[in-house]
C-alpha cells in the first residue's frame, strides 16, 4: 500500500523536476544545437509519457492488489505479448530514426572553410592556424618543446610555417563553416563545448574532423571530456566566436 | 596386436580387473568416488563450453589482427620457419593416435590403448619442443615480439595456443599415469574422452592459426 | 573450531561456496560504498584537510588534502569493485550457487571442486586489486574502462599508471578466469544435472536467467581475457597493440608504434556491454520469481519471459558500439548500433509489462523481498528510459561522459541490481543461515533506500543536462560548474543519508545471522524445489500456486 503511494509521489516529483529542464541547459549557439534541443524535448516527452504510464500502472497494481488467491490466474496471453512487443519496438525504433536525421552527415571536405588544427595534450590545448598562405607548416613530434614556446613542434625550416598562428585559445568566425582537425599528442582527450551540444574524442594517431557553424558570437568554455590523467579537470580553454570582420582583423594582427 | 591375455603371458601375473561401469545419472560421476567428480555428460558439456570460451579468446585476438592489418599498409608477411610444418604433422598424428587409442579403450583393449595414448603424448611433446625451436629460429632471424605487430600477433597466438597445449598435455599425461596402472576401462573413460576431445580441438585450432599465417598474414 | 573454519573456507558444498561469495561481495560492496562517499565528500569540499586521509595515503593526500590522482584512483577502484565483485559475483555466483542446483533438482553443481577453485581465483583477483590500490606510485586511475594509451604506456603517463595499473590488469585477468570457470559450471549444471521431470520449460525463471547469463559471461569474459593479455604485453612486453606511433607523453617519446587505441575500446566494450546484462539478468530472474511467489499467481507469459531474456542477451552482444558514438567511428556504424540499442528496449519493456501483469490482480503479500522486487520494476523503468536518450548518437554526443550517464547506469545497473540482491538476500536468507531476517527493519530499510536512491540519482540527471563532465576530481576550474555546486552538495548529502540507511540492513543481517527467528522449512510458501520437503520427480511448472502451497515435485493432495 505504502509503496503504491510512494510510487505516486516519486512519479509526481520526477515530473515536476524534469519540467525545469530548460533551466539546466546552456544556450544553443548553432543550428545543430537547436535541432539537438528539439530532439531532446521530443525524446523527453515520449519517455516522460512512458515513465508516468508505467509507474502509475505499477502503483495501481499495488494499490488494488490484496485480492484472494486466484490459482487459475492468467498465465499469459499471446495477443498482449505481441501487442506490447510490437508497440514498444515501433516507438523506440521511430525515435532512433528521428534522432539519426541530424546525425548522419557526411563530411563535406574542407574546401572554402576555415580549417584549424586542434592539438590536445596532458593537460592543455593548442590551436594551429595556417596563416594567410592557407598552408599548415610541417610539424614534428621531435621538435616539440613547451618550454621554448613551440608546443606543436613547428619546423622552423619550413617556409609554409612562417606565417602560422599558434594560440592557446580557439577563435573562430561566426556564421562561417569551420572545420576543426582534432589531434592528440599523448592520450585520448575529448573536445567538448556545451553550447555546441556535441563532443568528439581526440584519439592519438588519428585526425578526426569536427565541422561547426556557430551563429552566436561569445566566449564558450572548452572542456576535456575523456579521462586523460590527473589534470583532466583542469584541461580548460575557451572558444571565442567573433563576428567575421572582427575575426579577420584579429588574424591580420598576428 | 597385443591383447590382455598375451600381456599376461609376457609379463606374468594378470592385469588388474576391468572395473565395472558406473550407473549413469547426475552427481555420481565415474571417478570411482561417488561423492566427487561429475557425471559423464556434464564433463563433456563442460569441455565443449570451455572450447567455446577458448574459441572466443582466439577469435578476439584474430579479429584484433584483422583490424590492425586493415589500419595501415605496413603489414609484413612473416616467412614461417619450416619446422612449423613438421610440428603440424606431429600434432595431427598425435591427434590420430589419441583417437585410435580412445576407440580401443571403448572396446576394452587397454594394452593397445596404452600404446596409442603414449604415442600421442610423445608426439604432443614433440610439437611443443618444435614450437620452441620455431620461436628460436624467428628470433635468430630478428623477428622479436617487440617490433612489428604482424610478428607480435604471431607470437601471441602461438603462445596462447602453446599454453593451451601445455594444459591439455598435463591432462593427457594424467590419463597416461592412470592408464599405465590399468585404472581406466570401457566404463571409466570419461577422462579419456574429454582429454581427447580437447586435444582434437587444439589440433583444429592450430590448423586454423597456421593456415592464417601461411595464407593470409 | 579450526576444523570448522577450514571446512567453511574449503568446502565444495554449493551452499558453502555461495556463502563465501556472499561475504566477499558484502565486503566489496561496503568498500565500494565507502570509496564513493570519499569521492562525494571530495567533490563538494576539495580543499578540506582530513588528518586520516594523510595517514592512509601519505602520497595521495599530502597535508590531508586529497590529490586529484587519489580521487581518480578511488573512482577507478569504486567502479571495478562494484561492477566485478558486487554486481557480477553477488547475483550470479552467490545466489546462483546457493539455489541453482536445488531448484533444478540436482544435488550439487556439475563440478564442485572447480566451483571452489573459481571462488578462490576470484578472491585472489580481489586481493590483487587491493594490492594495485596500495601499489608504489599510486593506485590505477584510468577508470574501470582503462582506455589506452593512458593505461598502456606505463608510469610516464602519470601517477598510478605504473605498477598499480599493471596489477589492475592482472586482477581483471584473474577475474576473467574465475568467471569462465563459473559459467562453464553453471551451463553444465543446467544442461546435465537437472533432476527427473525437470524439463527446461519447467525451470524457474531464476534458473533460465542464470543459464543465459552464464552463456553471456562465457562469451564476453573470454574476449576481455584476450584484451587484458594483449594490453599486459603492451605494458610489459613492449608490443604495440593499442599504442599508436609517435606519441609524446610528458615530453618523452614513446618508442612503440603502430597500434590502435580504438581496438581496445572494441574489445573492451564487446565485453563491457554484455557485462551490464550479466549484472542485471540474474536479478530479473529473481524479480520474476519473487513477484510471482508473492502475488500467488503464475508468471505472466513464462515463454515470453524466456524469449525476452534470450533476445536481450543476443542483442546485448551486438551493441557494444553505442559506448563509442563519439570515439571516432564512422557515423553510419553509429546508426546501426543505435537501432540495435533501441531494439533492446522492446524485450526489456516486455519484461516490465509481464512483471506488472503478473502482479495485476494478485493476492499481493508485500513482504520485504516483494517490496524490493516491485521497487526494482520501478527503478528499472526510470533508469531504462534514460537509456533511450543515450541510445541516440546525437543525444549521446552531448550526454556522453557527463553525469547524465552516471545517473543512468547507477540507476539501471547499480541500484536496480542492488535491489534484486537485497530481495534475494531477504528471500534466501533462511537457506544461507537457517534463520529469518527481521521484516519490520527490512521494510524500513526498503522504503528509505527507495527514497534515498531517487534523492541521489534523479537530481544527478540535471548535472548531466548542464553538461557537467564525469571523472572530474574537482569542479573548480570551469566557470559553468560553479553554479552547479548546490546541486552537487545536495547529491553528496543524499548519498551520505543513503549510505547511513544501509546500516539498518547491516544490523539486520548480522543480528539475524545469530539472533534471527529460526526459519520454518518453507517460510515464503514457495513451490520451487529449494524449499521442497519431499523427494521425487518434478510434476509441474514452478509457478502453479494452489490453495495449499505444494512443491513442484509434490502430489496434489486435492486432486489425489
Amino acid at each position: 500500500m505504502l509503496l503504491g503511494l510512494i510510487l505516486l509521489l516519486v512519479t509526481l516529483a520526477g515530473c515536476l523536476l524534469f519540467l525545469f529542464k530548460p533551466a539546466w541547459f546552456p544556450l544553443p549557439i548553432s543550428a545543430e544545437a537547436i535541432a539537438y534541443d528539439h530532439q531532446f524535448s521530443r525524446t523527453l516527452w515520449i519517455c516522460g509519457a512512458i515513465f508516468v504510464a508505467a509507474q502509475l500502472l505499477l502503483a495501481w497494481t499495488i494499490l488494488r492488489g490484496r485480492q484472494r488467491v486466484n490459482p487459475a490466474g492468467l498465465a499469459g496471453s499471446r495477443k498482449l505479448e505481441a501487442l506490447w512487443t510490437g508497440g514498444t519496438m515501433a516507438v523506440f525504433l521511430a525515435m532512433a530514426v528521428l534522432g539519426s536525421h541530424s546525425w548522419a552527415k557526411t563530411s563535406t571536405g574542407t574546401a572554402g572553410k576555415e580549417v584549424i588544427r586542434v592539438w590536445a595534450h596532458q593537460f592543455a590545448w593548442n590551436f594551429h592556424y595556417p596563416g594567410p598562405d592557407g598552408v599548415f607548416g610541417r610539424t614534428d613530434m621531435k621538435l616539440i618543446s613547451d618550454a621554448s614556446g613551440n608546443p606543436l613542434g613547428l619546423d622552423p625550416a619550413d617556409p609554409a610555417g612562417k606565417d602560422d598562428i599558434v594560440a592557446s585559445t580557439l577563435r573562430i568566425p561566426a556564421q562561417r563553416d569551420v572545420v576543426l582537425l582534432l589531434h592528440s599528442r599523448d592520450v585520448i582527450h575529448d573536445f567538448f563545448v556545451r553550447e555546441l551540444r556535441t563532443k568528439q574524442d581526440i584519439v592519438p594517431g588519428m585526425e578526426i574532423p569536427l565541422e561547426l557553424r556557430v551563429d552566436t558570437p561569445g566566449t564558450y568554455e572548452i572542456a576535456c571530456a575523456e579521462l586523460c590523467g590527473l589534470g583532466h579537470s583542469q584541461m580548460r580553454s575557451v572558444m571565442i566566436v567573433m563576428p567575421p570582420e572582427e575575426y579577420a582583423r584579429w588574424k591580420a594582427r598576428q | 596386436m597385443v591383447t590382455d591375455s598375451e600381456l599376461q603371458e609376457t609379463h606374468g601375473g594378470p592385469p588388474p580387473p576391468i572395473l565395472p561401469d558406473l550407473p549413469p545419472g547426475g552427481g555420481g560421476g565415474d571417478s570411482g568416488r561417488p561423492e566427487r567428480g561429475s557425471s559423464r555428460s556434464a564433463s563433456i558439456t563442460g569441455i565443449i563450453v570451455l572450447m567455446c570460451a577458448s574459441t572466443m579468446t582466439f577469435a578476439a585476438m584474430v579479429s584484433a589482427m584483422v583490424v590492425r592489418r586493415g589500419l595501415n599498409n605496413d603489414w609484413n608477411t612473416l616467412g614461417l620457419p619450416r619446422i612449423l610444418w613438421w610440428n603440424t604433422i606431429a600434432l595431427v598424428l598425435s591427434s590420430i593416435a589419441i583417437d585410435l587409442g580412445r576407440r580401443r579403450l571403448r572396446r576394452g583393449n587397454r594394452v593397445v590403448f596404452n600404446w596409442f595414448w603414449s604415442a600421442g603424448a610423445l608426439l604432443g611433446s614433440l610439437f611443443l619442443a618444435g614450437q620452441v625451436m620455431a620461436w628460436r629460429e624467428l628470433e635468430a632471424r630478428g623477428f622479436y615480439l617487440v617490433g612489428h605487430p604482424s610478428t607480435a600477433f604471431f607470437y601471441v597466438l602461438t603462445w596462447a595456443h602453446a599454453a593451451h597445449v601445455v594444459g591439455a598435455l598435463a591432462a593427457v599425461l594424467y590419463v597416461e599415469y592412470r592408464a599405465l596402472r590399468f585404472q581406466l576401462g570401457p566404463g571409466r573413460r570419461t577422462l579419456v574422452d574429454v582429454s581427447a576431445l580437447f586435444w582434437h580441438f587444439l589440433d583444429v585450432l592450430w590448423l586454423g592459426i597456421i593456415g592464417l599465417f601461411a595464407f593470409w598474414a | 573450531m579450526e576444523g570448522t573454519a577450514v571446512r567453511a573456507l574449503f568446502s565444495t558444498d554449493h551452499r558453502a561456496v555461495a556463502r563465501l561469495y556472499f561475504f566477499l561481495s558484502l565486503f566489496a560492496v561496503l568498500m565500494g560504498t565507502v570509496l564513493s562517499l570519499l569521492m562525494r565528500f571530495h567533490l563538494v569540499s576539495p580543499q578540506a584537510q582530513v588528518g586520516w586521509f594523510e595517514a592512509l595515503w601519505p602520497a595521495g593526500a599530502p597535508g590531508g588534502v586529497m590529490a586529484p590522482e587519489l580521487y581518480l584512483s578511488l573512482m577507478t577502484l569504486h567502479g571495478t569493485i562494484m561492477v566485478f565483485f558486487v554486481l557480477t559475483l553477488a547475483p550470479l555466483s552467490a545466489f546462483g550457487n546457493l539455489v541453482l542446483p536445488e531448484q533444478l533438482g540436482a544435488k550439487e553443481m556439475a563440478f564442485p571442486r572447480l566451483n571452489l577453485l573459481s571462488f578462490w581465483i576470484a578472491a585472489a583477483s580481489f586481493a590483487v586489486l587491493m594490492a594495485s590500490f596500495l601499489a608504489a606510485g599510486g593506485g590505477p586511475l584510468a577508470g574501470w574502462t582503462a582506455y589506452p594509451p593512458l593505461s598502456a604506456v606505463g608510469a610516464i603517463a602519470g601517477p598510478g599508471e605504473g605498477l598499480g595499473q599493471t596489477l589492475w590488469f592482472f586482477s581483471i585477468g584473474l577475474f576473467c578466469l574465475s568467471s569462465l570457470l563459473t559459467s562453464m559450471n553453471f551451463i553444465a549444471t543446467v544442461l546435465d544435472q537437472r533432476g527427473p521431470g525437470m524439463t527446461l520449460m519447467r525451470m524457474p525463471l531464476t534458473c533460465w536467467n542464470w543459464f543465459i547469463t552464464a552463456i553471456l559471461a562465457l562469451l564476453s569474459f573470454s574476449v576481455l581475457l584476450a584484451a587484458a593479455a594483449l594490453i599486459l604485453l603492451d605494458r610489459l612486453g613492449g608490443t604495440s597493440f593499442f599504442v599508436p606511433a609517435g606519441l609524446l607523453v610528458a615530453d618523452e617519446t614513446i618508442p612503440h608504434g603502430g597500434g590502435s587505441p580504438l581496438l581496445w575500446q572494441h574489445l573492451f566494450w564487446f565485453f563491457g556491454h554484455p557485462e551490464v546484462y550479466i549484472a542485471i539478468l540474474p536479478g530479473m530472474g529473481i524479480v520474476s520469481h519473487l513477484i510471482s511467489n508473492f502475488s500467488r499467481k503464475p508468471v505472466f507469459g513464462y515463454g515470453a519471459m524466456v524469449t525476452a531474456t534470450i533476445s536481450i542477451a543476443f542483442l546485448g552482444m551486438l551493441v557494444w558500439g553505442h559506448h563509442m558514438f563519439i570515439s571516432g567511428l564512422s557515423p553510419y556504424s553509429a546508426i546501426a548500433f543505435s537501432l540495435l540499442t533501441m531494439a533492446i528496449g522492446a524485450p526489456s519493456a516486455v519484461k516490465t509489462f509481464n512483471w506488472i501483469a503478473t502482479a495485476w490482480g494478485g493476492a499481493l503479500r508485500l513482504t520485504t523481498p516483494m517490496l524490493f522486487a516491485l521497487g526494482f520494476v520501478s527503478i528499472f523503468v526510470t533508469g531504462g528510459l534514460s537509456g533511450l536518450f543515450l541510445g541516440q548518437p546525437q543525444i549521446d554526443a552531448y550526454f556522453h561522459d557527463t553525469y547524465f550517464v552516471v545517473a543512468h547506469f547507477h540507476l539501471i545497473m547499480g541500484i536496480a541490481a542492488l535491489f534484486t540482491i537485497f530481495g534475494g538476500t531477504f528471500y534466501w536468507f533462511p537457506l544461507l543461515f537457517g534463520r529469518m531476517m527481521d521484516e519490520r527493519l527490512g521494510r524500513l530499510h526498503f522504503y528509505l533506500t527507495f527514497l534515498g536512491a531517487h534523492a541521489v540519482f534523479l537530481p544527478m540527471h540535471f548535472a548531466g543536462f548542464a553538461g557537467s563532465p564525469r571523472r572530474y576530481p574537482d569542479f573548480t576550474t570551469f566557470e559553468f560548474l560553479g553554479p552547479l555546486m548546490p546541486l552537487q552538495r545536495w547529491i553528496t548529502a543524499a548519498a551520505f543519508c543513503l549510505a547511513a540507511v544501509q546500516l539498518i540492513f547491516l544490523w539486520n543481517l548480522f543480528h539475524s545471522i545469530w539472533r534471527g527467528r529460526p526459519a520454518p522449512p518453507n517460510p515464503w510458501e514457495a513451490t520451487s524445489l529449494e524449499w521442497s520437503q519431499v523427494e521425487g520427480p518434478v510434476l509441474r511448472g514452478p509457478y502453479e500456486y494452489l490453495e495449499d502451497c505444494i512443491s513442484q515435485n509434490q502430489q496434489n493432495p486435492v486432486k489425489g
